[in-house]
């Protein structure tokens, strides 16, 4: 257990002085300010280009449009942030030699990778929460129409916080099985969108872990049942391949 | 003036993305002066900083800089 509460800090210290903290939160916070702005001057961007009455028809967002585009945008974009500030976390302990010292210390694997996944989790939720908070603010505040609430807010949370969990274990695993961090990030890229293709077969589209995305643009108003047994399934296998990945690779 | 917003009310809709991202980039270029980095030349980290809004910077902390 101390190993644990040693090894969790020590990611978290690492967090600091690699920048990782500034990359998620530019990644997922960003996002939650800039797409209620750019929404709200579109249609003056395009004022110039379509007649003023089509404007008024193609342009009426309201505040639930913002936070469904923010999800979708953070979908596109936040997960590459997201992705390749946790690529390298497997790979780099094992090639640069980082993790010599603690296991020669009897540090344990499976330890590690657990703080390292743990690590991740608190950071990117607490990231959300803040994300969701500011999106909610500046949608209530430049757009008319039914305001989104709280209880709007929170399924649509917990539904992004399993989705990333997933996206963070898929990562963990294929950054133990590369030697470089670009390598990892680029095949969870890969390996994330294709989710997105997944759901375009209707009846596979439940499984699918991008389907908690779907559900959250619509306010998790329909089953969720199955994709979140699913994603969760998932995220535990990936964790658990993960710890027998880098038990079995061999420390120099 | 764009549309029925004028350039006032547009920067102040924007402001805080703007600082963030001014924010981001100088801190960037001030690490970037004292680190030591990857895969491409100090000038072309610059260039990549000042010119890729948000994104830039986050590639640059993420996979330029040579780790201690």
């Amino acid at each position: 257990m101390m190993t644990f509460k040693a090894y969790l800090k020590k990611e978290f210290i690492e967090g600091i002085r690699q920048y990782k903290y500034i990359a998620l939160a530019t990644g997922i916070i960003l996002f939650s300010i800039l797409d209620p702005v750019m929404l709200k001057l579109l249609p003056s961007f395009v004022s110039n280009k379509i007649p003023a009455n089509l404007i008024h028809q193609l342009f009426e967002f309201k505040p639930k449009d913002a936070l469904a585009n923010y999800i979708k945008e953070l979908f596109q974009i936040g997960t590459l942030f997201i992705i390749f500030t946790a690529a390298g976390s497997i790979n780099e302990e094992i090639y640069s030699q980082k993790i010599v010292f603690p296991f020669s210390k009897g540090a344990n694997k499976s330890q590690i990778v657990l703080a390292k996944y743990l690590h991740f989790e608190i950071a990117i939720c607490l990231l959300l929460f803040v994300g969701l908070f500011f999106n909610q603010y500046y949608a209530n505040l430049l757009f008319e129409g039914q305001k989104i609430a709280v209880s709007d807010i929170v399924p649509v949370y917990f539904l992004l916080c399993i989705y990333y969990l997933f996206v963070i274990s898929l990562t963990l695993l294929l950054s133990s099985f590369t030697k470089k961090n670009i390598s990892a990030g680029i095949l969870a890229c890969t390996a994330s969108y294709s989710t997105a293709l997944l759901s375009q077969f209707e009846k596979l589209k439940k499984f699918s872990p991008y389907n908690l995305i779907l559900l959250t643009s619509n306010f998790g108003s329909q089953d969720v049942k199955t994709t979140l047994v699913t994603t969760i399934l998932l995220t535990l296998i990936f964790l658990v391949t993960t710890v027998f990945r880098f038990n079995s690779l061999e420390v120099n | 003036m764009l549309g029925n917003m004028d350039m006032e009310e547009m920067l102040k809709l924007l402001a805080p993305v703007i600082v963030l991202q001014f924010v981001l980039m100088i801190f960037c270029l001030v690490k970037l002066k004292n680190d030591k980095v990857k895969y491409l030349p100090k000038w072309a980290w610059a260039l990549i900083i000042i010119i890729f809004n948000f994104v830039g910077p986050i590639v640059y902390l993420l996979l330029g800089r040579e780790r201690d």
